[in-house]
């Protein structure tokens, strides 16, 4: 993987990582040892957890967070809960559901998680059509607590 | 008065059992055959749409064949228990597009394909030499201090291109 990166702060970011057939992360390059969030999302969300099956499963996984003036932290471990597959098949072909919340945050310095969930559409050979995620935040700064939300979307745009 | 009201309940009944209009051209403005699959829910399109619809029923007496009627398909999902590896293999390439991978891995009995079938995340089966390129973003909000002080709001974008490598790490 290559990131082109584009926004507000102007960052240019790039890395690669490799995934086995089994979904297992084998390597994660950040270039200039960068912790872009983008990519190391990326980097987890395809990583699979091990011996899934159709039970919900839980994992630890770690979550990168955008920082800036007021958000120090750069990355937080979650629990995730996958709460359901779900098989469909609609005129667009056959796909699978995938649906996690997430439960906690072991590291909570400057940040606690207040919940989180999340939604990834695979096809059949098990390529990740889209997923989105949300969590919702408890930022230490200023002396108070202060309410803040990080969302990420992926979506397969050249098949 | 009374002729009247007996007139109106004639012609409302009548509107409320047929619309023939629709049936024939089995189409609707909602879309075509999309209000006949759904032709149960009589009391519904006739509040919405003014039109009410005949039972089916009543037009198969009269030898009337609409493709809504059309008995669904079978499940993709009750043939991978009911047929043979290669039985499955034949519906995988008549039904889907791009799994000719899986297919023929069916064909040499390899059974593990039913696993993957079944549950996609549990196994990545990338085509080789297949690239498939991603767009992501991702958005941060931080709320502001007594409604006036910080606040952030930053959205980032990126694309990335996920590439199949052999055991060596070669494309």
């Amino acid at each position: 993987m290559s990131l082109a990166r584009w926004g507000s702060k102007n960052i240019v970011s790039s890395g690669d990582f490799s995934i086995n057939t089994l979904g297992e992360l084998k390597k994660l390059v950040r270039e200039k040892d960068s912790t872009d969030p983008l990519l190391q999302n990326c980097a987890w969300i395809f990583q699979r957890p091990k011996d899934l099956n159709t039970q919900p499963v839980s994992f630890e996984r770690p979550i990168a967070l955008e920082t800036g003036r007021v958000l120090k932290q750069r990355e937080m471990q979650a629990r995730v809960i996958l709460d359901e597959f779900k098989v469909i098949r609609d005129f667009s072909g056959i796909y699978m559901d995938v649906r996690y919340s997430l439960e906690s945050a072991a590291n909570d310095k400057q940040v606690r998680l207040l919940g989180g969930a999340g939604v990834a559409r695979l096809d059949l050979s098990g390529i990740l059509l889209s997923a989105s995620a949300s969590l919702d935040l408890s930022v230490r700064a200023f002396g108070i607590a202060l309410k803040a939300r990080m969302e990420q979307w992926i979506e397969l745009t050249k098949p | 008065m009374r002729t009247f009201l007996f007139l109106f309940s004639i012609i409302w009944l009548s509107a409320a059992n047929q619309c023939i209009v629709c049936h024939r051209a089995e189409s609707h403005y909602l879309g075509k055959g999309d209000v006949l699959k759904r032709w149960q829910s009589v009391a519904l399109a006739t509040e919405r749409t003014g039109h009410a619809w005949i039972p089916a029923n009543e037009f198969r007496r009269f030898s009337r064949k609409f493709s809504a009627w059309d008995k669904p398909k079978e499940s993709f999902y009750s043939t991978l228990k009911t047929k043979t590896l290669s039985e499955v293999a034949e519906v995988i390439r008549s039904d889907l597009e791009g799994y000719d991978n899986l297919a023929k891995r069916l064909e040499n009995g390899d059974r593990s394909v039913l696993d993957i079938l079944h549950n996609p995340f549990h196994n990545l089966q990338l085509p080789i030499s297949q690239k498939q390129s991603y767009r992501t973003t991702i958005e941060s909000r931080i709320q502001k201090v007594l409604l006036v002080f910080g606040g952030t709001r930053e959205r980032m974008e990126g694309v990335f291109e996920l590439i199949p490598l052999d055991y060596g790490d070669r494309v």
